[in-house]
């Protein structure tokens, strides 16, 4: 099977940035490389019907992010079950400042979906809303409590939140 | 002035977009390969128990009976052109099967072939290895990003039956090419990333050219095989080769000529939100499809039988997908595809619907043939339509695309093999050559 018209360009073209984005969400670098690659895979797979879309790229991203929340759950699933099976302990003392992924981690899910989207992937309020099926106010509050939250656990952002 | 909270986005992305690299896109499609092979497995087990499963029940019955051999249409036809059809002479495709290898001499084996034809005799193969195509790979992720392709470029001009390596072309190895053949002497070589590659001679000699100025004879090639030869829609601007990773958008696409630019005047055209297509027949009739609601598989049509000068508007069946236009290789018999895979023939002004069409049929896995009949490929295999008779093709594989050369030339592309038969003319049945 060869590779069709205008696959290719755009695989090579969205795949590091959908990746990076997927990167911050679930910060899992190898979590974030297979994904997309789930999702260019199931692009291509389909590729004569997605060809025909406005908006081609916008089907990838949603299909790696659904993925990647799928991925999520499971593994919050995991790790509530692991929790269960031993002794609570005491996190240890946290780095002034941690990287960004690290404090991307720390938002609840929907949170860190809106931030990472909006800043890292450059989707208005009015997309994220459309592809989450909620409407866009719920969205600006994910939006604006993960931005709040971000900024407590990133000393460059803090200046902004203190403005804000 | 960018606001904090994204310039540390802007500095994170940076820093981390590198750290990515996609895997070969050769291998991408490895992978895909593999999973369609399993997933026909799965289905074709499926359908074998369905088949079994109701043949046994009757055979304990007492009633067993060969399944017949024509499938008849599970809704009522509203109108059909053929109400009364004859049945035609049976089919031997199985017979007449040919098979054919991509054989290069002095190419080790293992080289998985990119075939390509231009009529029912030439052809090119671009054969490349990667690492996702070793038998280690079987069971692991096949998509690794260190993954790097060896490149061989080979033509044939004997319908398969023998190929040969191209002597002059450039090294090949490590890029991600898309190959573009006009006919069997001209073929040019998308080396992603970097620019193109272009001979006019069979592959004597090769000319270099920018990704900011692809070769007309690019433009061209995708053209003709996207049924538009000579003609596409595009963003003022555009280079023709934007499509998906740096598409353009635009208040009002233009139709070109390619080689001499916009076409004067232009037809009434969308945005690129509302794009259109153009098809364009054996029998000079252009042929402008526009989305009207694309969630709603509505669309405008328009004809110009004077070559783009003047435009008719065409009235339209209730539904149709955009890229749904079926030409036959002599431009007369004019389809569409609706939504479910429901066929509009268009008689006089008139759409007629027509039954028969495998219910999973895409418009890129039907092709229309002189004289009315449909080819049709689904899942379960490739099947004949003559007005409301459908027919298996026996010997024939799933095809996972199916589409026809302007030499009237059905070539297909199933899992690991390509599928070439040229025009019968006036015989019955059609030869068929596989090519692995």
């Amino acid at each position: 099977m060869s590779p069709p018209t205008g696959f290719t360009e755009l695989y090579v073209a969205h795949f590091p940035r959908l990746a990076t984005q997927l990167y911050a969400y679930l910060g899992d670098h190898a979590e974030a490389q297979d994904l997309t690659q789930e999702a260019f895979c199931r692009a291509l797979d389909r590729w004569h019907r997605i060809s025909a879309y406005d908006d081609p790229v916008g089907w990838v991203r949603r299909v790696a992010w659904n993925l990647a929340t799928s991925r999520l759950r499971r593994r919050a699933t995991a790790l509530r079950y692991l929790s269960r099976q031993r002794e609570e302990h005491v996190a240890g003392p946290e780095p002034d400042r941690v990287a960004l992924v690290e404090a991307l981690a720390k938002l609840p899910a929907k949170h860190r979906l809106a931030v990472v989207q909006h800043h890292l992937g450059q989707l208005s309020t009015a997309e994220i809303a459309q592809q989450q099926g909620v409407a866009e106010g719920t969205v600006r509050s994910w939006l604006s409590r993960g931005r709040i939250a971000l900024a407590a656990h990133v000393s460059d952002v803090s200046e902004e939140s203190s403005r804000a | 002035m960018p606001e904090p909270m994204d310039q540390t986005f802007a500095a994170f992305a940076a820093n981390t977009v590198g750290t990515f690299r996609p895997a070969p896109v050769e291998a991408v499609a490895v992978a895909v390969r593999r999973r369609r092979r399993t997933r026909r497995g799965v289905l074709a087990a499926l359908t074998l128990a369905a088949l079994v499963t109701p043949l046994t029940l009757l055979q304990l019955g007492g009633r067993g009976e060969a399944p017949p051999p024509v499938i008849t249409p599970s809704t009522p036809a509203v109108l059909s052109p053929d109400p009364s059809p004859t049945p035609g002479p049976s089919l031997t495709a199985g017979s007449s099967l040919e098979r054919r290898q991509v054989q290069v001499p002095g190419v080790a084996p293992g080289y998985p072939p990119r075939v390509v034809f231009t009529d029912a005799t030439h052809g090119w193969a671009l054969l490349q290895r990667c690492d996702g195509d070793s038998a280690a790979c079987e069971l692991e992720d096949c998509t690794r990003a260190d993954n790097a392709c060896a490149g061989v470029l080979a033509r044939t001009d004997d319908a398969g039956r023998t190929w040969r390596r191209v002597p002059g072309t450039p090294a090949l190895d490590g890029k991600v090419i898309s190959q573009y053949a006009l006919d069997g002497q001209t073929l040019a070589l998308h080396l992603v990333g970097e620019g193109f590659l272009l001979t006019r001679d069979g592959g004597a000699t090769f000319t270099t050219h920018p990704l900011s100025a692809p070769p007309p004879e690019a433009l061209l090639a995708v053209a003709r095989e996207q049924g538009r030869d000579g003609y596409a829609v595009l963003c003022p601007g555009a280079r023709g080769f934007e499509d998906g990773a740096s598409g353009r958008t635009c208040a009002r696409e233009q139709l070109v000529r390619i080689g001499s630019g916009p076409v004067r005047p232009q037809p009434g055209l969308g945005g690129s939100d509302q794009p259109s297509v153009v098809r364009r027949g054996a029998d000079g009739r252009l042929w402008l499809l526009t989305s009207l609601d694309f969630e709603r598989d509505r669309v405008g049509i328009q004809v110009s039988t004077d070559d783009a000068r003047t435009w008719q508007q065409v009235p339209t069946p209730p539904s149709a997908v955009l890229d749904g236009l079926l030409l036959s290789p002599d431009g007369r018999t004019v389809g569409i595809i609706g939504p479910g895979g429901v066929l509009w023939r268009l008689a006089g002004d008139r759409w007629t619907p027509l039954p028969g069409l495998p219910a999973e049929a895409f418009p890129h896995l039907v092709a229309a043939l002189d004289g009315g009949d449909l080819i049709a490929a689904d899942p379960r295999g490739v099947w004949r339509v003559r007005g409301d008779r459908t027919t298996l093709l026996p010997g024939l594989s799933p095809m996972d695309s199916l589409r026809l050369l302007p030499d009237g030339t059905l070539l297909g592309y199933g899992a690991d093999a390509v599928w070439l038969s040229p025009d019968p003319g006036e015989e019955v049945n059609r030869r068929w050559a596989v090519i692995t």
